[in-house]
């Protein structure tokens, strides 16, 4: 099991409260193995759809079969420490207006996994700690 | 009898491999909400995110060729009641990395889904 959460919040849904990312531990040592492609390979499909939606047709969406197949394709970019690929993750999983912003606080916090409270009572008034 | 030993099937252009009359899971995973969100099993899944109470996306590690796949969901809570699907999948408009599932009961231990396309 990983080490480590992501703990964010999205500021374009300032009433939701803060979500924690889970990473897989199958996905985890794919990235150690160095089975990753490159990161711009799923930004390049997530940025398609987002047009897609923009445009209306996303009921009707179907990738470019040549960017689709680059997730099997594409170069690998080789093994990652756990950290690194948190990193990744963050890259991949996470809108990325959230992480590739300033904002005039943090939106994304890498902790530990015994970081993240176990009691959910309060959960959806959870908030990144200043 | 014969035996294939391989590490990796693709197809011949090196792409995801179509298997004829075989219609295996895309993704899946068992995770659960009790405690801290963790995610116990799955396969084609990056990572979950813990988005509120009984609120859970999905990440999947490579995306579906389009959003017209089906989910199949069931959880099961601390009594071992066991309901037979989510309260709803209400976000699915991802093939890229997620959908969002929601569900009965504050307690579930046992929360699973598999993807089909």
């Amino acid at each position: 099991m990983s080490s480590y959460r992501v703990i964010f919040e999205d500021p374009e849904q300032p009433e939701q409260p803060a979500m924690v990312l889970v990473p897989s531990d199958n996905w985890l040592e794919e990235a150690k193995a160095g089975l990753l492609p490159p990161i711009s390979v799923y930004w390049a499909l997530q940025d398609d759809e987002k047009q897609a939606i923009a445009e209306g047709r996303h009921d009707t969406f179907k990738h470019d079969p040549e960017k689709h197949a680059a997730q099997w394709k594409a170069p690998r970019i080789g093994p990652l420490t756990e950290e690194e690929a948190i990193e990744y993750l963050v890259m991949k999983d996470i809108p990325r207006h959230i992480w590739s912003q300033e904002y005039n606080r943090p939106m994304f916090k890498i902790v530990k996994t015994e970081d993240v409270p176990s009691d959910r009572q309060f959960r959806n008034a959870w908030r990144i700690a200043a | 009898m014969s035996t294939i030993k391989a590490d990796t099937i693709q197809s011949s252009s090196g792409g995801a491999v179509n298997l004829t009359d075989l219609y295996p899971a895309r993704a899946w995973g068992n995770f659960s909400n009790v405690g801290g969100p963790s995610l116990r099993r799955s396969d084609n899944v990056s990572s979950l995110t813990d988005a509120a109470t009984n609120t859970t996306d999905v990440n999947f590690t490579n995306a579906m060729s389009d959003t017209s796949y089906a989910i199949a969901a069931a959880e099961q809570n601390a009594s071992a009641v066991v309901h037979g699907a989510f309260y709803g999948c209400h976000w699915r408009n991802r093939s890229t990395f997620k959908i969002r599932q929601q569900w009965y009961s504050t307690d579930s231990n046992q929360l699973g889904f598999c993807i089909l396309s």
